[in-house]
């Protein structure tokens, strides 16, 4: 027993702290830092030129950078609430004893395990108004080709819908685990009380659903603000600026304007955003559990 | 009776909505795989050739003999594979210690450990670029390398958290009577327990993070 119990406890924690330390609080404080002083990559001189808040303040005149942000936001929100409820749904469904539920898992949880960057891509050419797979059926019930990547107003629709596509399933995944912990017996306690299938599921389903579903959005809400790869490939943000969203914007700024500070002052941004988002859903996941 | 239709008749709405997924989902799929077997004038024919059409390698092997194919694929198997094990090394044993161990401010720490997953990639992106051309091991592999794992540790950590919160604590207790140390009861009895969560997250992580933020730079 050369080793205490105490210090089993940090030999098997630090890894992780010190990795985490390095990956999270390293990047965001040389971002603070950096963001208030003028660094550009192509203007070494004015590297240690301290602006003070200047780019903050700038970015938040910026009209570019507020029209990414509401992309962003309204991305986020819709794509979230359908995720979500398309997610439970197929959950539900997946619990019925009918013919092809078990396919239905396997199918729809592998549609997860792709990359990013070749759905993303897959999407694009799906949408393509040429030979693509959508216009293909469109064009079926009637309704010509149409490119509804290029048109500005199509454009944030359409990666949605390749978003809630590529995960609904984690969603689906999550609540199905969930579903698993219902108690079939308060479910036939209902029914033999009177409780229809809507009642059932209102008021036995549901309650026993909540932590799965609180973890899918919060997980949702901060991945969909950090989506990236996916516009990138699809769009790239595009056409003009229009399905831009600010880690597109922050990217840009950095690494194609090489303006490095703005890009990181950006990012503080975005973390402050999401940290909010997320201590309110944690907070009203809180609230209501009493 | 009137119940016994009633049954029947939702059965077959269920039905009918599975396969409307399935088909959701395995359509796009099928439809890129075949495509990908076709010459150029029938991937962009019209109607939608499903199988009747002439089956050709001609771009696998495009793909092939360019080089480079092989290359990036070597490249992405190396850094997915090592990534995910060196994740696993660093993150089980904390997954470990959170579960089994009441810590004062275990429920913090893993808090903590969550919201390191709210900053945006693009956010380290930026520090870990002119860091790492500063030490001189921009465009690396191993630099890729060390990356993903602090990208995706925070994943592992709660993911195989969960699986051993799941086995019981009788197990240690038991293990640790038999005159094992904390290590040795991980290492022999709870690792070879959980050996299929480790087994769905090797699989996971290796396919999921094909590409990533840090590939972008190289």
């Amino acid at each position: 027993m050369g080793v205490g119990k105490k210090h089993y406890k940090i030999l098997f924690m630090a890894p992780t702290v010190i990795a985490l330390l390095l990956t999270t609080v390293f990047p965001l404080v040389y971002s603070i830092v950096i963001s208030l002083f003028n660094w550009n990559l192509v203007k070494p001189d004015t590297k240690w030129q301290f602006v003070g808040l200047r780019d903050y303040i700038n970015i938040l005149k910026n009209p570019e950078y507020i029209s990414a942000l509401k992309v962003t936001v309204i991305y986020v929100i819709v794509v979230v609430a359908v995720e979500v409820v398309l997610g439970v749904l197929l959950a539900i469904l997946a619990f019925q004893k009918v013919f092809g539920t078990r396919i239905l898992r396997t199918v729809v949880i592998s549609a997860m395990v792709i990359s990013p960057v070749i759905v993303g891509t897959a999407w694009r050419l799906k949408y393509n108004p040429g030979y693509g797979l959508i216009n293909y059926f469109l064009d079926r019930i009637g309704i010509g080709g149409y490119g509804f990547l290029a048109d500005a107003k199509t454009v944030v629709p359409a990666i949605m819908v390749a978003d809630v596509w590529v995960w609904t399933p984690l969603v689906f995944l999550i609540c199905l685990s969930g579903l698993q912990s219902v108690s079939q017996d308060a479910l036939e306690a209902a029914s033999i009380d009177g409780a229809n299938a809507v009642q059932r599921f209102f008021y036995v389903t549901l309650p026993a659903l909540r932590p799965s579903i609180v973890l899918a959005i919060l997980m949702r809400t901060m991945d969909a603000f950090k989506q990236y790869d996916l516009i990138y490939a699809m769009t790239a943000g595009g056409p003009g600026t229009a399905s831009q969203n600010v880690n597109i914007l922050m990217y840009n700024t950095a690494f194609q304007y090489f303006n490095v500070s703005k890009g990181a002052a950006m990012g503080v941004l975005s973390v402050i955003l999401i940290n909010i988002a997320a201590m309110f859903l944690l907070r009203l996941n809180k609230r209501e559990a009493v | 009776m009137e119940r016994h239709k009633k049954v029947k008749w939702s059965k077959a709405v269920f039905f009918v909505l599975v396969w409307t997924v399935i088909v959701i989902y395995v359509l796009p799929i099928l439809w890129i795989v075949t495509t990908s077997f076709k010459t150029d004038a029938e991937a962009y024919a019209l109607p939608i050739k499903w199988i009747g059409f002439e089956w050709t390698t001609v771009n696998y092997q495009n793909v092939f003999q360019k080089g480079s194919m092989i290359h990036n694929f070597w490249n992405s198997v190396f850094v997915a594979v090592l990534s995910s094990l060196l994740s696993l090394l660093i993150g089980v044993p904390a997954a470990y210690a959170l579960s089994r161990y009441r810590m004062k401010r275990g429920e913090m720490i893993s808090n903590w450990i969550l919201s390191t997953r709210m900053a945006p990639p693009i956010l380290c992106a930026v520090p870990y670029y002119i860091l790492s051309k500063s030490v001189g091991v921009y465009d690396t592999k191993g630099l890729l390398v060390l990356m993903h794992v602090l990208l995706i540790l925070s994943w592992v950590v709660w993911m195989m958290r969960s699986f051993f919160d799941d086995l019981p604590i009788e197990i240690d207790e038991s293990c640790l009577i038999d005159g094992c140390s904390r290590f040795t009861c991980l290492t022999r009895v709870i690792l070879p327990l959980s050996a299929s969560g480790l087994g769905l997250r090797l699989s996971t992580v290796s396919s999921s993070r094909g590409m990533s933020i840090s590939l972008r730079w190289s």
